[in-house]
């Protein structure tokens, strides 16, 4: 996709960090789109875990909050990270 | 006895004349089929062409196979909604599509969802696994709108099955947003091909070519550009923008207007089109628009208008998103993105009217004999009535083809007023929620409230709470709820009849009363065949054959098991949970009565069975065969099996009785070899030797099954103690177990007492108490043919024979029991083959030395499988092999052997 107007950030890939309360483990990395999972306990000592890295679209994010719901975690946060390279 | 599937849902959809060619989507499919990969994933939002390529490339690839370019490949189509949360009824579609091609495939599958206990997800996975290994041929299997599912037994279905999947076959999954598959290890290990919003979007090119060839509309290179910016390639969206352009003037004006998110443009354009519609054909499209899929029949119904054919005609004609669902012209849909804005339309304008659109449509559905949409349509309209009536008529088909899912969301549904009137439903929901292991709480309670406000209604409510008594075991409680529930329910209950009748027959062999039970089971069989229920009469009838043969009846016992057959054979094409039951039970006859060959006939047709079922019937079976064994004098074989059973037992986490039946099984094996010591460890581990006998009358009467499983216990630890020559000690323990079996009429038991009874009175010199016993025993087993009853027992029954025969004790029947002994190995030689004289009777295979070699690795069975590329089962095969021509037991062994053996080097 060479021209400009597909320029849309929705059909590109791009980093997210989605946060849940609670432990997840790096195992289920391949039921999440392969990101990272990092658990960590926040300032007021709640146990979270983040999922991190690259999705390549809105799709595969609904995918993934689709899979959080169904293991009952309850989210906290999805952010997109601004980092993606522009082409 | 079997539920109408929608055909329309199997049809590959017809090719859109309105869509151009999408070669570039093609060509991305066929080379992720090319390069191997499993699973291809197309997802993108909804109006993105999902359906249209996929379908747009199969028809080109069907007709592509006869000019034999690529390999013959047979696809196979689903398409999912909403209503398939349900693993049964999923299964039983996927089942079908797979049978429009082949005709035979998942038979044993369908089975086991008539199975009433619920089988896990990967089993029943494996089963439709191995059923696509035998195939030959191609397959791609393309499940669309995948994104409707969210049943999480499916998901583990799915899960299993895509990790699974054959070479030859090719999943193709479209859905809107990422299923929950192990995405990331497909993708990782190359198995995956994606093509996702951004490669389904439209190129300028084929914004263009849409235009003109398909819409037949004349536009600037500039206007070209602005659509493309404005819908970023959005199919939906330009075949919308496509339809109004027909009529405006100054198009560049128009693409300038809309702008914003799909929904915005979607909302915007749908008024467009709409709006250049007749009155008529607005109301139609409205009206219609609750339908998840329509016929001109069912559309004449909902709008109460004539001539739906002709607007249907007209429809197709103008573009307006409807979706032909098969080459007839017969079924239609609208695109999901559009029917979604007609809804939204119809709630906005004509809100009051949609409940009574919803109950006409239920209304046709249930005339046409199509359940599901018809509840459905029922509960939208919320004419509960209606729904409740419909489900009343059908529950009994619903449950028994494991549809449980659904059947509990349609009742969660439901205001509970409504349920006043319709008790059997609850009865029902209770009942699924068994079949699921869970505790039917809410149901208990209503049924409870319903039963002190309206007293007709009693028996309804005391069938559910003997349901729940025989599942929390409470015999008593069970015998009592389940006899009232009898009295009370009027003869038009037939279904609640037939559950009533199988829980006061299980609470009478909970309680040990196995003439009542037998009894209440052939009511169960009696009525269950009167009211049709197949799977409810094969189950009565197992049941009842298994009581025959526990009291003794083993003539009684083989009728039964016969009819199981038959009835299976004719009704259910040969494939039932029930059927696996009656192979066991015949095999355990022939080989009492020492037909041994037949035995192991019955009991291989049994393990074919059985592997369907996630059950431990496997194990059990294994434990029969073990027996056959030992009866043909096979003592490693029987070692090699028992070790399987093992495997097996461990394996099936859903009760502990294989575990215990297969310890007993070994136990009693030890003493057999000899290998005294072992089996004497056993029993002080299970703490038998400092068990007061006491606590077994105490047992007896509290708990039937507890009590079978401590007699097992110590009826191999009597053996024991004759093995080792302390019959005395066997004596005190004896007397307790006759009496108990006397008293519950457990014949087969009290034959085997007896004669163990004899084998240690005879030990400690008392022949004439001897004598006593195995006379008596003769006399009771002679009129059923018992034969390994007497000549498991060895040496010491031939003494007794003879001395039998001498007395005149049933001379004939005895002789022929001695002629039994005479052709058998009576004992086996002590195995001290010292590995350098040892010669092996068969050499090994290539294949199972190589698995030796694997073992002497240290590799595990699956590791075995994995790196020689076969199947667990065939790994075992191989090892159960090389164990029975070695002569060893175990692994350690093998090794030994085969080191000293040289084959190892």
């Amino acid at each position: 996709m060479s021209n400009s107007s597909r320029e849309k950030s929705h059909l590109q890939a791009q980093n997210y960090q989605i946060t849940v309360h609670g432990k997840v483990d790096q195992s289920w990395s391949e039921w999440f789109g392969g990101l990272t999972l990092t658990t960590s306990v926040d300032q007021d000592g709640t146990t979270i875990t983040r999922l991190s890295g690259t999705l390549s679209d809105q799709g595969a994010l609904r995918g993934i909050l689709n899979s959080l719901w169904d293991l009952n975690l309850t989210l906290l946060s999805v952010k997109r990270k601004n980092q993606s390279s522009r082409r | 006895m079997s539920l109408p599937l929608l055909a329309t849902k199997f049809n590959i959809p017809p090719t859109n004349p309105n869509l151009i060619g999408r070669e570039r989507l093609s060509n991305l499919l066929d080379e992720g089929l090319q390069s191997g990969h499993l699973l291809t994933l197309i997802c993108a939002p909804t109006g993105y062409g999902k359906t249209s390529m996929v379908s747009q490339w199969v028809h080109a690839r069907k007709a592509g196979n006869s000019l034999e370019t690529s390999p013959f490949r047979q696809f196979i189509w689903l398409t999912l909604d909403p209503g398939d949360n349900d693993l049964g009824r999923f299964i039983a579609y996927l089942v079908a599509a797979f049978q429009q091609i082949e005709p035979d495939l998942g038979q044993g599958l369908l089975a086991a969802l008539q199975n009433p206990r619920s089988t896990a997800p990967h089993v029943l996975a494996t089963l439709l696994i191995n059923d696509l290994s035998a195939l030959f041929e191609q397959y791609v299997l393309i499940l669309d709108d995948y994104h409707c599912l969210h049943a999480q037994p499916i998901h583990d279905f799915m899960s299993y099955f895509a990790d699974h999947l054959p070479q030859h076959v090719h999943l193709v999954i479209s859905s809107r947003a990422d299923p929950p598959l192990p995405l990331a290890r497909l993708r990782a290990r190359g198995q995956l091909t994606e093509l996702r919003q951004v490669d389904l979007a439209m190129t300028r090119e084929e914004i263009a070519l849409f235009l003109k060839q398909a819409m037949s509309l004349e536009i600037t290179l500039e206007q070209i550009q602005l659509l493309e910016d404005r819908t970023e390639g959005w199919v939906a969206g330009l075949q919308l923008a496509a339809l109004s352009m027909r009529h405006v003037k100054n198009i560049s004006a128009f693409i300038q207007v809309f702008s914003g998110g799909h929904e915005f443009i979607a909302d915007y354009l749908t008024g467009e089109v709409l709006e250049k519609q007749d009155e008529a054909t607005k109301k139609f499209l409205l009206q219609t628009s609750i339908l998840e899929q329509f016929s001109a029949s069912l559309c004449e119904a909902v709008t109460g208008g004539a001539q739906a054919r002709q607007t249907l005609e007209q429809l197709v004609d103008a573009n307006l998103f409807l979706i032909p669902l098969d080459y007839q012209g017969e079924w239609y849909r609208y695109h999901a993105l559009f029917a979604d804005l007609l809804r939204k339309r119809l709630q906005q304008s004509q809100k009051e009217s949609i409940p009574d659109l919803h109950v006409r449509a239920g209304r046709w559905y249930a005339q046409n004999e199509m359940l599901n949409p018809a509840v459905d349509h029922f509960l939208s309209g919320q004419d509960y009535e209606g729904a409740a009536n419909l489900i009343e008529e059908n529950a009994e088909r619903v449950l028994m083809h494991g549809q449980t899912a659904t059947f509990l969301r349609w009742l969660e549904t439901f205001p509970v007023e409504h349920l006043f009137t319709h008790p059997v439903l609850v009865v029902y929901q209770g009942m699924a929620n068994m079949l699921l292991g869970k505790i039917p709480e809410n149901a208990l309670s209503l049924i409870q409230e319903i039963a002190t406000s309206a007293e007709e209604f009693q028996g309804e409510a005391n069938t559910l709470q003997a349901l729940y008594a025989v599942m929390t075991g409470r015999a008593l409680e069970a015998t009592r709820l389940s006899e009232s529930a009898l009295q009370q329910l009027p003869s038009e209950r037939a279904f609640l009849r037939i559950l009533a009748a199988d829980s006061l027959a299980m609470a009478h062999a909970l309680r040990g009363d196995l003439a009542a039970s037998a009894q209440a089971f052939e009511q169960v069989v009696e009525n269950a065949q009167k009211a049709g229920n197949v799977i409810m009469t094969l189950m009565g009838l197992s049941n009842l054959a298994g009581l025959h043969y526990q009291r003794g009846k083993l003539h009684q016992a083989w009728d039964a098991y016969q009819q199981v057959l038959e009835i299976s054979k004719a009704k259910l094409g040969g494939q039932s949970h029930a059927l696996g039951k009656a192979y066991l039970g015949l095999g355990e006859l022939k080989r009492e009565w020492n037909d041994l060959e037949n035995a192991q006939t019955y009991l291989s047709k049994a393990t074919e069975m059985f592997r369907q079922f996630v059950d431990i019937g496997i194990p059990l079976v294994y434990l029969a065969r073990v027996r056959v064994h030992l009866a043909q004098g096979e003592w490693e074989q029987a070692q090699a099996i028992l070790d399987e059973a093992w495997q097996y037992a461990q394996a099936s986490k859903a009760t502990a009785l294989d575990d215990k039946l297969t310890e007993l099984m070994q136990a009693r094996l030890w003493i057999v070899l000899g290998d005294l010591h072992l089996a004497e460890q056993w029993a002080r581990q299970q703490g038998l030797m400092d068990k007061p006998v006491v606590d077994l009358s105490v047992m007896a009467d509290q708990n039937a099954m507890a009590f079978e499983v401590l007699q097992g216990e110590y009826l191999t630890l009597v053996r024991l103690y004759i093995a080792q020559g302390e019959a005395s000690k066997a004596l005190e323990l004896l007397p307790v177990l006759l009496t108990h079996n006397e008293k519950r009429a457990q014949m087969r038991r009290v034959i085997e007492v007896l004669v163990l009874q004899a084998v240690a009175c005879q030990q400690t010199g008392a022949t004439e108490a001897a004598m006593q016993s195995f006379s008596r025993a003769l006399e009771l087993a002679e009129p059923e043919g018992y034969q390994r009853t007497f000549l498991d027992e060895g040496q010491p029954v031939a003494q007794l024979l003879y001395q039998a025969i001498t007395a005149g004790f049933s001379p004939v029947y005895a002789r022929k029991l001695l002629a039994g002994l005479s052709v058998q190995e009576l004992s086996p030689q002590p195995r001290k083959k010292s590995p350098a004289d040892h010669a092996m009777v068969e050499p090994l295979s290539e294949r199972e030395l190589d698995v030796l070699r694997l073992i002497a690795e240290g590799l595990t069975n699956q590791q075995i499988g994995a790196h020689l590329h076969i199947s667990l089962s065939t790994v075992k095969g191989h090892t159960s092999n090389i164990y029975s021509k070695l002569g060893v037991k175990n692994r350690a062994q093998a090794i030994n052997l085969g080191q000293s053996l040289g084959l190892l080097s």
